[in-house]
């Protein structure tokens, strides 16, 4: 009796036991955006993650690709060789283009040279019915090697997605959804809300945590974040890096094209985005969140 | 670019790196007709297929008559290439790259002499050293291994010692066998899928046993199913990469034989069954299979989940990017089937000059009419998005490209970048039309 009480507070003192979590553990570790508004805390590389573009419309889909593209680039960085990035469904393939980057160093002289590590780990799934989507999904994220799979989550539902956050233990699948399902029920452990703008005549990114599951920071809810493209001003480093602290919530004008989707209220995307031209810079207040 | 062989005129070929890696196979295939083992040359540099004559001189009267007997081929075909004959596969390259059609009896001072370039290095390689002032062979030698490997790494001496036979030369041969059968006949024709399903296990237990004997994998593998009173079912799966897995390949072949009517009356089933393989390549025994006779033990591979994918979305369900310089944007970039086995990887890029220039994240496809409206120099001042026309905040460009000539195309395309409505958008001109293309979302 007393070996199993020894047991038993073993057990406890491991902190193995308590409410399981609705996230589950995934088996990689967490994944450095480069992102200080989540305030120190890593982005969970497991499980659902959806993303809506602001300019993404029923009639003409635009989906949030900056964002795939900023996370794909970072996974790339920092997982293991060898490290595959899928995309599946034809709404979620970026321009080929998105895939390279550029490095400018001394190696070589200072010539710009090609960092072709996102095109090379890139595969493309061609799967066009709702049905094929889901099932290509969930295989991308058996694939050896997948390190992020982006999939057009367009009519995807609760049980899509809850079966989708079952299978994405090895490695996240982040949704691109259009505009229109911003209400729909999911299970994404995060959601995301991105507007396109500019700064210094650049593109460039602001996008909202518009929803954190629960066993993530709070803090998180609300946060923003931003990024640019930097295709053609690295220096030593990857030309498509959104690393920049530039971020916040700001007030401004509502833009014309949030009235017209229809985001719904309490939806903090709706009175955050910059004016046109405006640069991004951090508020005085410091982070809202 | 290629030249029509009937009118003589030029034509515009795609590239198709997996197109062309066949043909250079089929090639080497026919080569056999030359020495008993034929290999592609898959180092960088212009296609090569190496031919292992070793012992052969007697048979063809001479190392002399044989390149002649090669030369005349060659020219018969119509292909420009050269050719020699030397002590092994890196020297006998080199040779052809350098003295052409002539027969090398020794490893001696002509190889100090030939230029870099026909050691068939890296392209970044002789480029670098010709920097330094050193331009042949003999110039890297006296550079020692050391400075080679800390500058390059191994792989350039490796080459260097291979051409010179101080290092031991592996060949991937290609293999010139038929296909590999399988049967079984029932004792009377079944229309129950148990014993079909048996029936093709032990078919194909049989056809790996025999592709491990004889070091092969399969590429493109058939089930017929013979019946009593109609057409045989032919059933067909080619795979991404050789695999003689027997978990591997009934994976695939299940799904596809549960499907398959086996008639209401049991006389009119299936009588017999027959597994082939139509096209295998050689495979090296892995040691897993030497131990447990089985290469899965260690989970699906990336070769298997590409099958499975392609058997439920098709074959051209799984693409790679592709980049050529072309003026059409839906030419220049593009996403292409992934190769299949033994193919090479992707094509080629195109120069940094033709890859850097600013695109978009996203394409509209195809481009969508826009209505727009221009300023006295021409320059966009309002776009019409989501239904208001927005004034543009700024603009960039024209990037004018001038059309593709060579396939009869006409005129040119200005290109601009365009803020408006709270983000980029790339538009294209002709003429009066403006066309959305893509924008940065």
């Amino acid at each position: 009796m007393q070996a199993i009480q020894q047991q038993v507070d073993a057990v406890l003192a491991s902190g193995r036991v308590g409410v399981p979590s609705p996230i589950p553990a995934g088996n990689a570790g967490p994944m450095q955006v480069g992102w200080p508004a989540l305030q120190g805390a890593d982005l969970p590389w497991h499980g659902v993650h959806e993303a809506f573009g602001a300019l993404d419309a029923a009639a003409l889909r635009l989906p949030a690709m900056s964002m795939a593209l900023h996370l794909a680039w970072r996974a790339v960085m920092q997982a293991p060789s060898p490290h595959r990035v899928l995309w599946v469904g034809r709404h979620a393939w970026p321009h080929p283009r998105a895939l390279l980057g550029s490095l400018r160093g001394l190696r070589g002289g200072w010539r710009q040279r090609l960092d072709a590590r996102l095109w090379h780990a890139s595969v493309f799934v061609d799967a066009g019915g709702l049905v094929d989507r889901l099932w290509a999904t969930e295989m991308s994220l058996q694939a050896p090697g997948a390190v992020l799979v982006v999939a057009d989550g367009a009519g995807l539902n609760l049980t899509a997605t809850r079966r989708l956050q079952l299978a994405a233990t090895a490695c996240p699948v982040l949704l691109l959804r259009p505009a229109h399902e911003a209400a729909s029920p999911s299970a994404a452990i995060i959601r995301w809300r991105v507007q396109a703008g500019t700064h210094q005549d650049q593109p460039a990114w602001t996008a909202r945590a518009v929803r954190v599951r629960s066993g993530l920071p709070p803090a998180w809810l609300d946060a923003a974040v931003s990024w640019d493209a930097w295709w053609e001003r690295g220096s030593d480093a990857v030309a498509w890096e959104g690393i920049l602290p530039r971020v916040n919530t700001m007030d401004r004008p509502q833009h014309p094209m949030e009235s017209e989707h229809g985001t719904h209220a309490g939806d903090p995307a709706a009175v955050v985005a910059r004016r046109p031209g405006d640069p991004i810079a951090p508020p005085a207040g410091g982070l809202a969140a | 670019m290629s030249r029509d062989r009937c009118s003589g005129k030029a034509v515009e070929v795609p590239f198709d790196a997996a197109a062309d890696d066949r043909a250079l196979n089929a090639f080497a295939g026919w080569c056999l007709r030359y020495g008993p083992a034929t290999a592609v040359e898959r180092s960088p540099g212009p296609a090569a297929v190496c031919v292992n004559v070793r012992g052969c001189e007697g048979v063809h009267g001479g190392w002399g008559r044989l390149l002649q007997r090669v030369q005349r081929d060659m020219d018969r075909l119509g292909l420009h290439a050269s050719g020699a004959v030397a002590g092994g596969a890196a020297a006998s390259l080199v040779a052809a790259a350098h003295h052409s059609w002539q027969v090398i009896q020794d490893h001696g001072e002509w190889l100090d002499q030939a230029p870099l370039d026909s050691l068939r290095l890296s392209p970044q390689v002789p480029v670098a050293l010709a920097e330094v002032g050193v331009r042949t062979i003999g110039q890297m030698r006296r550079l020692g291994a050391q400075a080679l490997a800390d500058r390059f790494g191994e792989g350039p001496w490796h080459r260097l010692q291979l051409a010179l036979g101080q290092a031991t030369e592996g060949m991937t041969s290609v293999v010139p066998q038929g296909p590999l059968r399988c049967a079984l006949a029932f004792d009377g024709p079944t229309a129950r899928p148990e014993a079909l399903q048996q029936g093709v296990q032990s078919c194909l237990q049989r056809l790996v046993h025999r592709l491990r004997r004889r070091c092969l994998g399969s590429l493109h593998v058939r089930v017929q199913l013979r019946r009593a009173s109609a057409a045989p079912t032919r059933l067909e799966w080619r795979l991404a990469r050789p695999s003689r897995g027997l978990r591997h390949l009934w994976r695939l072949m299940q799904p596809d034989l549960e499907r398959v009517h086996l008639g209401h009356d049991p006389a009119e089933g299936i009588e017999a069954v027959q597994v082939t393989s139509l096209r295998h390549v050689s495979m090296a025994p892995g040691q897993a299979e030497l131990l447990h006779g089985s290469v899965e033990s260690q989970g699906p591979s990336w070769a298997e989940w590409i099958d499975r994918v392609r058997q439920r979305l098709g074959g051209v369900s799984l693409r790679v990017p592709h980049a050529q310089a072309d003026p059409d944007q839906a030419r220049a970039w593009a996403m292409r089937p992934m190769a299949d086995a033994g193919a090479a990887a992707q094509a080629p890029m195109p120069s940094i000059e033709f890859l850097l220039p600013l695109r978009p994240t996203v394409r509209v496809a195809p481009p969508r009419a826009v209505e727009v409206a221009c300023d006295a120099r021409r320059r966009p001042v309002q776009v019409r998005l989501r239904g208001a026309l927005q004034p543009v905040l700024a603009a960039e460009g024209p990037d004018r490209v001038e059309a593709a000539w060579w396939r009869g195309e006409q005129g040119t395309h200005d290109r601009w970048r365009v803020l408006a409505d709270g983000a980029w958008w790339w538009l294209r001109r002709d003429g009066a039309a403006w066309w959305l293309e893509g924008a940065w979302t």
